[in-house]
């Protein structure tokens, strides 16, 4: 009776194992867009999630390329929700998006990369492919409208409101507002010609993923005392929530010149003094590149080089081709008469292989050699060599005037034979 | 074929004479730019001096002195690209590497620190050497090298003795050919350019519907890698991208 309990709750708790395996391995990626269907410059929401029960430590979220949109990243959040009382580990991002042109575009499908841990193999999931269709703007844009969309608040302020002949001034403008900022071209206000007016890079500020800033600054240096004015900015965007155009238009902004200012005419008379030196020229022209025929002078040494390399192997090859044939002549002869030696009486063999030895080394070395003359000609060979000869000379001189058998001569021959080879060898 | 020398003869006459015409209205026209100079009238001084170069008369004193009309203009973009042309011809020249200087130092940005490995390369013999000077003692390097091996191929016995020079020069040659060729890059694949016009948006491809990376302003020095059209790919020597319109470019040598 017991064991049957034990064996049924044994078979529950089997269940229950697999029964939370099997929600472990229930990883879900969901995407979702904002607003399919946008204008250019619109801002949209891209979210990408992924809900597990298995621990979120080492996911890495890795985001499409969104090809046709400008985007703005938010960061990765993590979250534990818990909708049927079993804890759910959630990790979001946010992408802000806005499109760049006037087509249908496709997001392709967000990651989600699980790594490799001693108790399971690492994997990827990955969401849908989402297509966004970007709709045209409405007509009506006014001449001053360059693309912007979104909500914005137009600053605009003057650095100094008095300032001294020749002392920089400067004029700032500020778009906060929700929207493709990054777009917005300088509206560089309509300077006086006369002034001196140098634009800043300007300045991204952002306040959230969504709202951002972007500060002009225009500083000039005004050309005359007095009150002065600087021309109104105006700036224009389309709302796609009012679906209108709006232009922004900035305050008339006054500031003071004080001091005095240089008379023009007599710094244009001085001014000659101060020029940089005129460099006497001459009208030949000259190229700062290399003709060519130039090009072609590296071609040259190459060329006479690899002429030289064959110069010399031709050379040396055929005064080394003469070489070997003599030589190999040389100890053809002197393998023939050895083997002559071989069918002779002992003692007629131990003659014919001085004989031999003479006449190979003569012709080698191409002079007259006799037993005395011998080891003086052989100077140049390896001394383990030269023993070798000496030896064999001394052995067949020796064996002709003492008791010898064919074996013995046979194995003088044989010495011989070996070593008038390793003379061949090593020439 | 007898018939053929007078004609061959009246050719060469015809384009002496033409060459001489040229260059008589170039001088006219040098003249009158140094006038133009001297008296503080820099657009006329320009006029001139653009003139002659549209004529197809260049070298580094034409450049300077262009570059400093527009110097004393206040146009510093024109004024530091004349400035980088005259830099092909005379590259020691003190004035110009001080004009050179005080013009960038107007610019509206912070000179870039230069990041681009082949840039790098290409501004270590920049205020060295001119490319012709370059490529005239890369040469004989190279023919010394050949010559050394000519000689080691040509006589066995020398060939011990010359091995360590052969080594020396090869190790000198390619030294030369990496500083030449690095040079040679980027006048003809990476083209340099400069900003001429006060200011202009930088986008991410070849429109303006592309998102606006930044703006860059009148004197910024570019490398065109890249043309669509009328937009042009870009980096800077400290790495950056993007894509310009050509209207606010000028080459270093006109393409």
């Amino acid at each position: 009776m017991y064991s049957k309990v034990v064996a049924i709750l044994i078979l529950l708790l089997l269940l229950m194992g697999s029964a939370v395996t099997a929600q472990n391995t229930e990883n879900t990626v969901n995407v979702l867009i904002s607003n399919p269907n946008p204008f250019p410059g619109e801002l949209i929401t891209y979210t990408v999630s992924y809900s597990t029960t298995d621990d979120l430590s080492g996911v890495q979220v890795q985001l499409p390329d969104f090809f046709g949109f400008a985007q703005r990243p938010g960061p990765v959040r993590s979250t534990v929700e818990s909708p049927s009382g079993i804890p759910i580990n959630v990790i979001t991002q946010d992408v802000i998006l806005y499109a760049t042109r006037i087509s249908e575009l496709t997001i392709t499908p967000a990651t989600i990369s699980i790594p490799e841990t001693p108790f399971q193999a690492g994997s990827t999931f990955e969401s849908n492919t989402i297509t966004v269709v970007v709709k045209s703007l409405p007509e009506g844009a006014p001449d001053s409208f360059t693309g912007v969309v979104g909500q914005f608040d137009l600053d605009v302020a003057l650095e100094k409101t008095v300032v001294q002949a020749n002392e920089l001034n400067s004029l700032i403008l500020t778009i906060t507002g929700t929207g493709n900022i990054e777009q917005i071209i300088s509206p560089l206000p309509d300077f006086p010609e006369s002034w001196q007016v140098f634009d800043r890079a300007p300045i991204y500020d952002s306040l959230s993923q969504q709202i951002q800033s972007k500060t002009f600054t225009y500083q000039f240096f005004p050309d005359r005392a007095g009150n002065l004015s600087i021309p109104v900015v105006s700036f224009s965007y389309f709302d796609p929530n009012a679906m209108a155009y709006n232009t922004l238009v900035g305050p008339e902004l006054t500031f003071a010149v004080e001091g005095e200012f240089a008379n023009n005419t007599n710094t244009s008379e001085t001014s000659t003094s101060n020029n940089i030196a005129f460099k006497p020229m001459t009208s030949v022209p000259i190229s700062p590149f290399p003709s060519i025929g130039y090009w072609i002078l590296w071609l040259i040494t190459p060329v006479i080089a690899v002429l030289a390399w064959l110069m010399g192997r031709l050379f040396r090859g055929s005064s080394d081709s003469a070489k070997p044939l003599k030589q190999s002549q040389a100890f053809q002869r002197a393998t023939n008469t050895l083997m002559q030696a071989r069918e002779k009486d002992p003692t007629q063999a131990y003659q014919l292989v001085e004989t031999t030895i003479m006449q190979y080394i003569g012709q080698t070395y191409r002079k007259d050699v006799t037993a005395d003359t011998l080891e003086q000609t052989i100077s140049d060979l390896s001394p383990k060599l030269q023993q070798r000869i000496l030896y064999c000379m001394k052995q067949a001189q020796s064996g002709q005037y003492a008791p010898v058998s064919t074996k013995d001569a046979n194995v003088l021959i044989q010495r011989t034979l070996d070593t008038l080879n390793l003379i061949e060898q090593g020439k | 074929m007898i018939s053929r020398v007078p004609l061959i003869v009246m050719v060469l006459l015809c384009t002496y004479f033409s060459f001489q015409s040229i260059l008589g209205q170039s001088r006219d026209s040098l003249t009158n730019a140094e006038q133009a100079y001297q008296s503080d009238n820099f657009e006329a001084s320009i006029q001139y001096l653009e003139l002659t170069i549209s004529g197809g008369i260049s070298n580094g004193e034409i450049f300077y002195n262009l570059a400093n009309a527009y110097f004393e203009n206040g146009n510093v973009g024109k004024a530091i690209l004349n400035y980088r042309r005259a830099m092909l011809f005379s590259p020691r020249d003190i004035d110009l590497n001080i004009q050179l200087a005080r013009a960038r130092a107007l610019r509206n940005e912070i000179t870039p620190e230069t990041t681009h490995w082949i840039i790098i390369l290409e501004q270590l013999t920049e205020n060295i050497v001119t490319i012709n000077e370059l490529s005239v003692v890369t040469l004989m390097v190279w023919s010394s090298f050949w010559l050394c091996l000519a000689g080691m191929g040509a006589v066995k016995r020398w060939r011990r003795s010359l091995r360590m020079v052969a080594i020396f020069l090869l190790v000198v040659s390619l030294t030369f050919i990496i500083f030449l060729g690095s040079r040679l890059y980027i006048q003809y694949q990476m083209l340099p350019a400069v900003v001429t016009v006060d200011s202009t948006p930088i986008y991410s491809g070849p429109s303006i519907a592309y998102f606006n990376q930044y703006d860059m302003f009148m004197g910024s020095e570019i490398y065109v890698t890249e043309e669509d059209g009328e937009w042009l790919k870009f980096v800077t020597p400290d790495r950056r991208q993007g894509w310009i319109q050509r209207t606010a470019i000028e080459y270093l040598f006109p393409q």
